[in-house]
C-alpha cells in the first residue's frame, strides 16, 4: 500500500518534473551559440533542480512511511523550490577588474506569471482556512442503514481532517508563499547570468517561471490533499446518499483534478529551455 | 530605450564610489537620467557590479547630498528634477571636466609629470588671465 502511495504521490512527480528538467536544460544545435557564462547557467539549473528534486521525493517517501502521506508530493515540490534557490544563490559574484551594470531598476513582477501568483496565494489562503473549517464545521452524522435492503448496519458520525493532517498542509503553503517571495527576490539581486542584456532577461525570467511553479505546485497540492482529506467528513455510504455524499465527491475529484493541474502547471512553467539562444536583429 | 550602462574599472585608482558618483552625475546633468527616474537599490548595483552594498551607498549617499537624488524609504531612490540653470552650470562644468581629461592624456602621452602639467596649466591660466585684463 504504502509503496502504491510512494508511486503516485512520489513517482509521478518525479517523472514529470525530471523530464521538464531534462526538456529545460538540454543541449540543442544551438548551445554552440551559447556563453560560458549561459552554459553555466543551464549547468546549475540541471544540477540544483535535480538534486532539490530527488532530496524532495526522499523526503516524500520517509512522510509515506512515517505520516499518511498527504504531504509527499508537496514535500518534492519543496525540494524542487530549493532547488530552484540554490540555482540562483550559486551564480558567481562578478569578478574581474572592469564591471559593468545596467541602470535598471528590475521587479520581481516582471520574471513571474502574474496568473501563477495569484492562484498561489488563493490557494494558500484556502489552505490556512481549512484548518480553522475542520475545527468549527458540525461533525456529519447518519443513521442505520442497509446495503442490501436486508441487513442493516448501524449509523455512525464522521470526522473532519484532524489539526494534525490539516495544520501540516496550511504550515507547508505558508511555507511556499515565505519561499517564493525569498526565490522572486533573489532572482531580482542575481548578478548578470550573461553578457547580453536580453539574454539575461530571459534567463531571470525562465528561472523566476521555475520558482512560481515549484510554488503553484506546493499550494495546488496542498489544497487537494486538503479536499480529498475533507471528504472523509462527508463521507455517508451512498445508499444515505444525499447532499453530504454528493459533496464527498465533488471534493475527492476536486482534489484530484487540483493534484493533476498542480503537477501540469509546475512541469510547464519549469519547461522553458534556459539554453535558447534569443533572436535579436543585429 | 535602452538603460544606461555604468562602467567601474577596480584597475584605476580612482576609487568604484568615486567612478560611480561621477557617472551617475554626469548621467543625471546631461539629461541621460530624467528627473523622478528610480534608480537601481543598493543591493540590486552591488550585486551586479560585485561590490559592497557600501560602496553603492556611499555614492548614492554623496549623490543626495549633492541634491542629485533623493530617497524615499522603501519605494527607493529618484534622480531630482534638475533646473535649467542648474543644467547650463553642469553642462559648463562637463565641458571643463572633458578639457581637463584631454589634457591629461595628452600629457601622459608625452610622458610628463604632473607637476610639469599642473605648471604648464597654471601658466596658461595666467596668459588668459592677462588677455582677459588687456582686452577690458
Amino acid at each position: 500500500m504504502r509503496a502504491a502511495l510512494a508511486v503516485v504521490y512520489v513517482g509521478v512527480p518525479l517523472l514529470l518534473v525530471g523530464a521538464s528538467i531534462w526538456w529545460a536544460t538540454r543541449r540543442g544545435r544551438q548551445a554552440s551559440g551559447l556563453s560560458s557564462s549561459a552554459d553555466g547557467v543551464v549547468q546549475r539549473a540541471r544540477r540544483h533542480r535535480g538534486v532539490g528534486l530527488g532530496l524532495g521525493a526522499m523526503a516524500g517517501v520517509v512522510s509515506i512511511w512515517f505520516t499518511h502521506g498527504e504531504l509527499a508530493p508537496a514535500l518534492v515540490a519543496i525540494g524542487y523550490l530549493f532547488g530552484v534557490l540554490g540555482e540562483v544563490l550559486a551564480v558567481p559574484v562578478p569578478s574581474g577588474t572592469l564591471r559593468t551594470a545596467t541602470l535598471e531598476t528590475r521587479e520581481a513582477w516582471r520574471y513571474l506569471p502574474r496568473w501563477a501568483v495569484w492562484v498561489a496565494v488563493a490557494m494558500a489562503v484556502i489552505s490556512l482556512v481549512a484548518p480553522v473549517l475542520f475545527a468549527a464545521l458540525p461533525r456529519v452524522s447518519y443513521g442505520p442503514w442497509s446495503p442490501d435492503g436486508v441487513d442493516v448496519l448501524p449509523g455512525g458520525t464522521l470526522s473532519w481532517p484532524s489539526v494534525g493532517t490539516s495544520v501540516p498542509l496550511a504550515a507547508i503553503a505558508v511555507f511556499g508563499v515565505v519561499a517564493a517571495g525569498v526565490v522572486a527576490r533573489r532572482v531580482t539581486l542575481l548578478p548578470p547570468v550573461s553578457s547580453d542584456p536580453v539574454m539575461d532577461e530571459q534567463i531571470r525570467r525562465r528561472i523566476g517561471r521555475a520558482g512560481a511553479g515549484a510554488v503553484l505546485g506546493i499550494e495546488l497540492l496542498a489544497v487537494a490533499a486538503s479536499a480529498i482529506a475533507a471528504s472523509g467528513g462527508l463521507a455517508v455510504p451512498q445508499p444515505v446518499g444525499g447532499a453530504d455524499y454528493l459533496a464527498s465527491r465533488i471534493l475527492i475529484w476536486t482534489g484530484l483534478f487540483l493534484a493533476a493541474s498542480a503537477v501540469a502547471g509546475w512541469c510547464a512553467l519549469g519547461s522553458r529551455r534556459l539554453a535558447r539562444v534569443p533572436t535579436t536583429s543585429a | 530605450m535602452t538603460a544606461p550602462v555604468l562602467r567601474v574599472d577596480l584597475s584605476t585608482p580612482v576609487p568604484p564610489y568615486e567612478q560611480l558618483r561621477e557617472q551617475l552625475a554626469g548621467l543625471i546633468s546631461t539629461g541621460a537620467l530624467a528627473g523622478g527616474t528610480r534608480l537601481p537599490p543598493v543591493r540590486q548595483l552591488a550585486a551586479d557590479l560585485g561590490l559592497a552594498g557600501g560602496t553603492i551607498a556611499r555614492a548614492y549617499r554623496e549623490l543626495e547630498q549633492a541634491g542629485m537624488i533623493r530617497g524615499d524609504g522603501r519605494r527607493g531612490t529618484f534622480v531630482c528634477a534638475v533646473s535649467d540653470a542648474d543644467r547650463d552650470e553642469q553642462a559648463r562644468y562637463q565641458a571643463l571636466s572633458r578639457a581637463a581629461d584631454e589634457l591629461a592624456a595628452t600629457a601622459r602621452r608625452l610622458g610628463f609629470a604632473d607637476d610639469a602639467v599642473l605648471a604648464a596649466l597654471r601658466t596658461a591660466l595666467a596668459r588668459a588671465t592677462s588677455r582677459d585684463s588687456a582686452s577690458v
